[in-house]
């Protein structure tokens, strides 16, 4: 019995059947009440044509809803659930885009992500978006070391030099720092506008933006120093 | 002539402060709760009073105060909530919301208070959706529909959003609300000439209110003619000062290869550009 239910030819056969489930159980559990995680979810597909035939499906839309916004809709009783609690310190609001981009166009690619990463904290979201921070600090410090260290990097320094002149990878950094820069409006952008319509009280971002820059800039200049003392 | 009676004071300070006398009705209470210090109603109006006047801690100790003799008055706990969420303690905020929503669960007007809390704490589905209960018990209800509205602003929601406007300029074609969210819609545009038009329609309907006042200045400002070469920024924000910043890069670059005279000269006209974008609006705002 329970070998039945769990056993999946592979991983696609096991994602499908969890898929299945996540859009189709809630609409059966309502209409026929709860059945069981281990119920066949052949059964609840069709259960789910006969009770809501007119169910529209949109695949990749209804997990981010589901995931990222807890849901299309919520019923009058979870509307009426408390959302927030005494344990948790509440959502803060962020930095202004202007200092975070001020922040990345003079702290370069690292000051750009800490001051990211401040905003992160105060939007009490930093775990979500660790993740991002960490592959951009990965992606910034594996760029210096193969433009450095690697023939195609030379390459790229060459065309750099002989497109911009001189001052060619203070312009690449800072590139890179305001591509940053558009990551971290894109993640927070919903907290953003927020920020500007609930009329909330930003932060001044002068010593966060000035800390950020500075240390950033060091960090970057001690970085490719090591980089280039390594060749 | 016979003095006024406590509940005759109340309904005179109520009909004052719809009018937002609060000078007037602070004179007018005075004598009266001198008189009648523990009386609820002439408590409840003086707590109004310092609400209006952004003295919060004083309206909350005698809000506390009336809801101590009566925790049942609405008007009270109302005002209770409001002060809660001025001060910032939004968890104790939300209880005193969820209160009045237990005991009044068809009422738009807590639907709205409860999603404007949910706003102001970034929980913007649950704001949306509050909003949108609440219209299911009254369609027109000017609160819900305000809240659904900035919250299509801000997913910017463009289709829907039009939607719920057009909802408000039907059903609240006279309401102040409406204007102020026909500014944003169209600043959200970029149309800042309009919108600077619409916000002095809102200064001529209320003069006395400083937000309006210092919005219609901004506005005409950000429109006045001078500022036509802030234009890209003012439409796509710090993305066009990117863009600049690396054309002109790029510029000036190309022009080295053709002439060294000509780069020197594009290369003073973009300081002073940079210049004039950061000092202008302010040099502006003291001159108009």
């Amino acid at each position: 019995m329970i070998l039945s239910h769990f056993s999946h030819a592979d991983a696609t056969h096991l994602l499908f059947n969890m898929v299945t489930l996540f859009i189709f159980g809630p609409v059966v559990e309502q209409g026929l009440g709860p059945l069981g995680a281990s119920d066949s979810i052949s059964g609840i597909l069709f259960a789910a044509i006969v009770l809501a035939p007119e169910m529209r499906i949109s695949l990749l839309i209804d997990v981010y809803w589901r995931v990222e916004k807890g849901g299309r809709t919520m019923s009058r009783d979870s509307l009426l659930q408390p959302s927030l609690s005494n344990q948790d310190k509440p959502v803060a609001a962020p930095y202004s885009v202007q200092a975070t981009f001020l922040t990345g166009f003079f702290g370069g690619p690292f000051g750009a992500i800490a001051i990211q990463v401040l905003n992160s904290i105060r939007l009490r979201r930093l775990t979500r978006d660790v993740p991002i921070w960490t592959a951009l600090v990965l992606v910034t410090l594996a760029a210096i070391w193969a433009l450095h260290q690697t023939d195609s990097g030379g390459e790229i320094r060459t065309w750099f030099t002989e497109t911009l002149g001189d001052r060619n990878l203070r312009l690449a950094y800072r590139l890179l720092a305001l591509s940053f820069v558009a990551v971290g409006y894109f993640l927070h952008r919903v907290e953003q506008r927020s920020t500007d319509h609930a009329g909330l009280t930003r932060p001044n971002g002068w010593g966060a933006g000035l800390a950020c820059v500075f240390g950033g800039s060091i960090l970057l200049v001690v970085y490719v120093l090591l980089v280039m003392g390594t060749k | 002539m016979d003095p006024l009676t406590p509940g005759q004071v109340v309904l005179q300070v109520a009909a004052l402060l719809e009018r937002g006398r609060t000078d007037q009705a602070r004179s007018l209470l005075k004598p009266a709760l001198a008189a009648d210090p523990d009386h609820t109603g002439l408590l409840l109006q003086s707590a109004w009073i310092d609400y209006l006047d952004d003295c919060y801690d004083g309206a909350l100790s005698t809000v506390n105060q009336v809801l101590l003799a009566d925790p049942d008055d609405e008007s009270a706990r109302i005002l209770h909530f409001e002060l809660l969420l001025q001060k910032s303690q939004y968890t104790d905020a939300e209880q005193a919301i969820l209160g009045l929503l237990r005991e009044y669960p068809q009422d738009p007007h807590y639907y709205a208070r409860y999603a404007n809390l949910m706003l102001k704490t970034m929980n913007l589905t649950k704001a949306g959706e509050l909003a949108r209960e609440g219209l299911k018990y009254d369609p027109e209800n000017a609160d819900c529909l305000t809240i659904v509205t900035i919250c299509d602003f801000i997913e910017q929601r463009r289709g829907t959003t039009s939607h719920a406007m057009q909802q408000m300029l039907v059903n609240h074609p006279q309401s102040l609300r409406t204007l102020l969210l026909l500014v944003v819609a169209l600043e959200e545009r970029g149309d800042i000439r309009s919108a600077s038009r619409v916000s002095q329609e809102l200064v001529r309907a209320e003069p006395g209110n400083e937000h309006f006042v210092e919005m219609a200045r901004e506005f005409r400002i950000q429109s006045h003619w001078s500022m036509l070469p802030m234009r890209p920024m003012q439409r796509w924000g710090w993305g066009a000062s990117a863009a600049i910043w690396l054309a002109a890069v790029f510029g000036l670059r190309a022009l080295r290869g053709v002439s060294e005279t000509l780069a020197w000269m594009f290369t003073v006209v973009f300081v002073l550009y940079v210049i004039y974008s950061w000092t202008w609006s302010r040099i502006l705002r003291r001159l108009l």
